[in-house]
This record gives C-alpha cells, structure tokens and sequence, in this order.
C-alpha cells in the first residue's frame, strides 16, 4: 500500500515543465521599447500609482506620463511627466535597466491613463482608476502558483479570470510566480501571459520559495522581484517590498513573507492589525498556515502567526504552495480541531498547471486536486462573496462572508453540488506514459 | 463664413499621427515565435476556426495542436495536430511566413483550446468556444475605423470594449484596421494592441480604403499586400472579392461583409443571393464606406447599388465606418434627409481610433458624436437585438432595442442617454492654441 501511494505520489507530483515542447516559446531580450510593464501601488491607491517597467540599458533617461483619461484622445494634452527612477541590473551576463516612476496628486475614484517611455519611444496609454477615498464595494482577483509553463498554460487562468472579473481592482499572487527564482525567461513569460492586463490592473505579489535561490547556504529573494516590483516599503526592516500592507476602500491587505524569520515579522504584524481602521482584513503570504498536502506542514509559521490573525479576527488568508485547492474556517488550535469562535477563512489555491496531491483534513470544507483555479472576491459594505472558479471558468467553490458585531464572520456555504475534482477523477491519459504538469 | 469653415475644418480635421512622439514603439520584425495570432472562421462556427499566424522564414513548416479545454492542465494530452498552409511574404525588403489552419470536425458548443508552433517552439494555449447548432443569444462587438495611432490610443478601445463584454463571441472590424495598408509596422500595432484578445475572440474584418493601395486611382487600387496573408476568411463570396466579401452564420444570424472600395455593382446578384437564401432571423451587414454618410462623403454610387437590396430583404443592421464621427438612425427612405417608416434597417457610422472629422448632421441622424473613440456592444436574444454604443471610458453614448415584428419592419426602442451630443466645440479641451487635435 506504501508502496502503490509513493509510485502514485510519484506519477502525480513530477512537473513536466521542463519539457521545452510543453513550454511557449517567448523572446526575452530587453529592447529600447518599454516591456514588463506592470502597474501596482507603492503608496495610497486614492492618490498614487507605481509602474515599473525594463528596457535595454541604451535607454538611461525615462519617464511616465499620466492625464485624466476621457472619450477623446485629446486627453494627452493634458498629460504631464514624471521622470523615472532607472535602475541597471545585471545578473550572469545578462543586463537591462528597470524604470519606475509614482504618479502622486491623483484624484480619488478617477480614470486615468498613462505611458511610460523617452524621447519618441513611448508604450501605450493604459486606463486604471484610483480607488475611492472612502470604503467602497471593490472585486479582486487571488490566484496560486503560477509557476510552471506560464506563458503555455498559466495564461489560460488569467485570462479567464479577468474576463470573469473585467472590473477587478486588483490582482493577488500569493507567490510562486514563477519556478526559477532568477530564469529571466520564466519571468518574461509571467508578463506576456497577462500582457496588457499587468499594465492595467494593480499587481499585490508576495514572493514564494521559488522566489528565492540558494548561494551558499543562504537563501536570497530573486533578484529580480525588487526591480520588477514597485511594492510599498512600510513593512519591518529587512523585509522591503516584501512584507508590507496596502489599504483600499475600507479593506486592509497585507503581504507576509513566509520564506524567512516568521517570528521576525510577528509585531509588525500585531501593530498593523491593532492599528486597523478598515472594516476588512485580508492576509496573502505562499506557505500556509494548514497544508493541504502531504508533508508540507509550516509549523513554526503558523505558531507565530496563527494566534494573531485570531486575536484580531483577519477575514481572509490567502495562500498558495501546495498545488492543490482547499478551503476551511472555524480552526482551533490544529488542523483537526475545530473552533466556532475562529471566524477566519484559510484558502490555499493554485492557478498553474503543476498539481499535487490533496491530504484532505478535517480543517477543508472543500478541496481539489488536479484543477487550475483563480478566485474573485467581492466586497460591499458588510458582506464579501467569495468564488473559486476553474480554468475553464466553471464554478468550484464560494461563500459568502457576514459581519456580525462581536462575532467571528457568519459563514454562507455556496459550494455547488458538484463532486470534489481528484486525481481519480479528473486525469485523463490516452497513453500510460503520458506527462502529466 | 466658408473661409471660417474651411479653416475649422482644417484644424479639425489634420490628424497627427505621423508624429512618433504620439506614436508607441513596436519591434515588428518576425521571430521564429509565432506572433499576430488571429483566430477567425473560414468555415461553419459550430464545427471549425481558423488560425492565422506571424513567424520568419526560418520555418518553413508549422501547424496547430486543439483539444477540449478542461480544468485540468492534462487537458493537452488529448491534443490533436493540424498541419499548417505555410504561405511565403515578400516585400521591399521584408519576409515572412504566414500560416494558417483551419481545424475542422469540433463539436458544436464547445469550449476548445489550441496553440500554434512547430517543434520547440510553441505559443501559449487559447481558448475558445465553438458556436451553438442552433440559433441562441449572442453578444458581439463591433469597432469603426482604428487606423491611428494603433497601439498608443486604439489599443485602450479594443481592451474597454472586451472588458466591457469580456464573452464577445465575436468582433467586427468595419475598415481601416490601419493607416496605410502596407506598413508592416502599423499592422504589428493593430496585433499588438489587442495581443491575446485576437488570438481569443474571433475576428470579422472588412477592408476600408486604408487597407487599399493606390486608392485614388481606381484603375491601379490594390487590396493591401498583408490583408489575406494575416486574415483567414470565408472563400464563399462571388469573384473577385475573395476574403472581402463573404458571410458567416452564427447561432440564428447571418453577418455578412461587402467591400466597399470596389466594384459595388458586381457585388450585388451574390449579395442578394446570400439574402433570398436566408434562414437566419437576423442579418447584419458590414463595409467601410457608409450608405449615408455622417461627414460630407457621399457615396452615391454604392447606395445606388446597395440600399435597395438591403430594404428589399429588410436588413436588420448595417455596420459601417470610414467618417471618423458617430452616427446612428433608421427608417431612412430615399435619401438621407426622407423619412420612410417602412425602412427597418438601422444604419451606424462609428470609429474607435483617435482620428475625428466633423460630423455632418443630416436628419437621418437619431444620434451623432464628435471627438470621440467609441466601440459597440450588440446582444440578440431571441426576437431581440439591445445595442449600446460606449465611449473608450466606458460611458453609455447611445442606445436602443430591435423587436422583430412579424410581416414588418423591427420596432425600434430608442434608450439613448440624456447626456449632450459631444461635438468638437463641448469635448475639445486645448491647453495652447497650437495643441494638437487628434
């Protein structure tokens, strides 16, 4: 019986992504044309927006453009620059600069359009809009691990998602966006696949193990999540970019790392869940509280942190790293043990192809093997509607979520009737020697 | 007063785009990547797609894979191959290829998923659905003329309008796609502008005489040199007219495309044909140049041609380009100023790309714009048809319902804003007297 589960475990946990015929194909070379270009708030969303982009390091001088968007394009007239910061990045040979500027003054609850680039080489004007400056109903996107065959099959998930969710403020990846920390090439893929949408829509990335890369013993964060991302800087010291919080329309979001030194980050954490004015409180970080997978359990993490998000009765914890999808709330002291007073809700997902076996708790009110999912999560005023929907845009999982004065979150179950995808289930092979992601 | 017109419409008119500072940069040389994926249909909807793609001459062979998307990345292990028409394009000193296939045998309804490439070198899997076998609600968009400034100011349009329908089954492009119909760097733009959403959502295009070389000189006009190689359409018109004209059947409606830019007379025995033998309950027509123009250019010869068939047959909707202004009526009789309650047809002029004209108000006109990118958003449901014109911001700029009414024309229910006309003078904000004007 060991035996059989190792050889399945086996079968169905090897990645075949390394396969170059299951991969797209992508041309990774930095230009003078402005690329990677990607939209995220390193300040408040009601009156600043981040962009950061790459070139060729011929371009050392670059600059943003923004203007009040309206139906004529004479807009542009009324744009004004910011020059950027330019940034050179060099790793194994290979160079680029990265660019980024923060447009401030903006108005709240406004469309605006945007450019970036120098001299005649300019992108295309991109729309966003600036968040409310009071709470505001707002829909977002959470995806997992991206991670493997991005631009070949991750892409079909966020696609689909923001199609499902034209109007989302902004996107969560709750990390593993990629699967070599420093493969410029994964990176590159990550960009196209959402293409314009990255430009257009707020990015909030926590990084993941595969984030990071070994030297020596030592584990560093991938060079180039730093230059990639223009993410806010008010998380504790030593963990810039990466541990930080942003505040939009009466939700507080904040980004944990879970790679390194959990304790380490424990009283920022308590300081910015004590300091809450938000009605809402929403937690990304990669390895979860409560795996849902064999082996994977994170114990000192979840030691360190699980008692704060009771004390202050976060929401939502938006996590990733297991490769399969599981959902649960009311959880006490383990992942066997349930507790009514515990309102929050741990969600661990996966949006890439790669796919692991789900070790089914008592903690799961729903979970998945072999699925790629993205989630849509809207709030307005006390309550939050919440689903996990397939690749294919097929409803998995969704509840919705209550505000009681007092009391943990009352819990509406809308799981669909359908059964729980397993591997049993779900895999198809035509031959038996058939890769599977 | 004519001098004050003239000097207006000069101003007005003059569009910018040759300055690269509006433009936005493309690197458009072919890679072995493949790139301007474009998914369309040659054939029936319910059972095939067409896939048309960009790679250097270095390959010289490439194909399709498809398969039923599911939830499960797994799904591509039950992906089928399709060998790709590789077709070679020269000019100046420029080459590519072009490949197409055509993947035939789907099932009706049906959400597939397929990539394009060849040994290695592969790109990302697209999904679509197949249409229905029988007639059932459908929702398309249909866009006038981008041609300017593509990638810096089209490009907000194309993702406002599939953001604003994001299941669009299909998009119609009414001409003038581009500026000049053989600048491979303006083509890229166009690709690049929409990126994924055209290798997604299917195309219908219709040449507008910027996809026409030479077209002052009737005698030397010539279809642009990238239109079939980049398109895979329909071969069902009459001939001479290939991947111009033709018409596609979707789900209970007929979408039919005419090209305006030569010939209208040769067109008409097929166009009629095509009707007469008409079992869809709606028709659409689509070409550049309008019926009844919206800017003082008067296609007469054409309407001549055309108009007559489409009261005959009582076409639902003709989608038109070309003016660089907004405008929509029906119940239009003989010319564009006599009102004939007998004549259904809804008329649209439209444009999504910053270029603007003035518009010339004749009473045909229910409602008209200026200075401004639009798109069009048309749902049919059954008996009826909800159209939405919007902004490239997303405001509502003009609406209203078809009801088909047995043995006569469609009841037409107006539901356009209450929001002013926008005309040059109200929506044209100069900061310096010598700003440019789109």
């Amino acid at each position: 019986m060991r035996l059989i589960s190792l050889t399945l475990l086996l079968l169905f946990t090897a990645p075949a992504y390394a396969n170059e015929y299951h991969r797209a194909a992508v041309d990774r070379a930095p230009k003078k044309i402005p690329d990677r270009i990607v939209i995220t708030w390193s300040e408040d969303p009601t009156t600043t927006a981040s962009v950061t982009w790459r070139t060729d390091t011929s371009i050392t001088q670059a600059e943003g453009q923004i203007a009040k968007a309206n139906a004529s394009a004479n807009f542009t007239t009324w744009s004004w620059s910011k020059n950027a910061r330019t940034e050179k990045w060099e790793h194994n040979g290979n160079t680029a600069h990265f660019h980024s500027v923060t447009f401030k003054g903006l108005k709240p609850n406004t469309l605006y359009a945007y450019r970036v680039g120098s001299g005649d080489i300019w992108s295309s004007w991109y729309q966003f809009r600036t968040a409310s400056a009071e709470p505001d109903e707002f829909t977002f996107i959470y995806f997992g691990d991206a991670q493997n065959n991005l631009l070949a099959l991750w892409a079909r998930t966020i696609r689909t998602a923001v199609l499902d969710a034209p109007h989302a403020d902004f996107i969560i990846h709750a990390g593993d966006l990629v699967n070599r920390a420093n493969r410029d090439s994964e990176w590159e893929e990550w960009f196209e696949s959402g293409d314009w949408i990255h430009a257009k829509i707020p990015s909030i990335s926590t990084p993941g193990n595969h984030e990071y890369y070994k030297n020596g013993d030592k584990r560093h964060l991938s060079v180039l999540w730093r230059p990639h991302f223009t993410l806010p800087e008010n998380g504790p010291e030593g963990f810039a970019e990466t541990t930080y919080y942003t505040d939009y329309q009466g939700a507080r979001i904040i980004s944990l790392n879970s790679n390194e030194r959990h304790e380490e980050q424990a009283s920022w954490l308590e300081q910015v869940l004590k300091d809450n004015p938000n009605k809402w409180t929403f937690v990304t970080f990669h390895h979860p509280v409560y795996s849902a997978s064999e082996g994977r359990d994170n114990k000192d993490l979840r030691k360190a942190w699980k008692p704060i998000f009771d004390k202050y009765a976060v929401d939502l914890v938006l996590q990733g790293h297991d490769h399969s999808y599981a959902r649960g709330n009311n959880i006490g002291s383990g992942a066997t043990v349930r507790d009514s007073t515990k309102g929050t809700v741990y969600v661990v997902s996966v949006s890439g192809p790669k796919q692991y076996k789900l070790r089914k708790d008592r903690w799961m009110t729903r979970g998945a093997e072999n699925t790629q999912l993205y989630q849509v999560i809207t709030v307005s005023g006390d309550t939050l509607s919440y689903r996990a929907m397939t690749a294919v845009g097929e409803l998995y999982d969704a509840f919705d979520l209550v505000k009681q004065m007092g009391k943990p979150n009352k819990l509406i179950d809308r799981a669909p009737e359908s059964p729980e995808r397993r591997w049993e289930n779900t895999l198809e092979k035509k031959d038996k020697d058939d890769k599977v992601y």
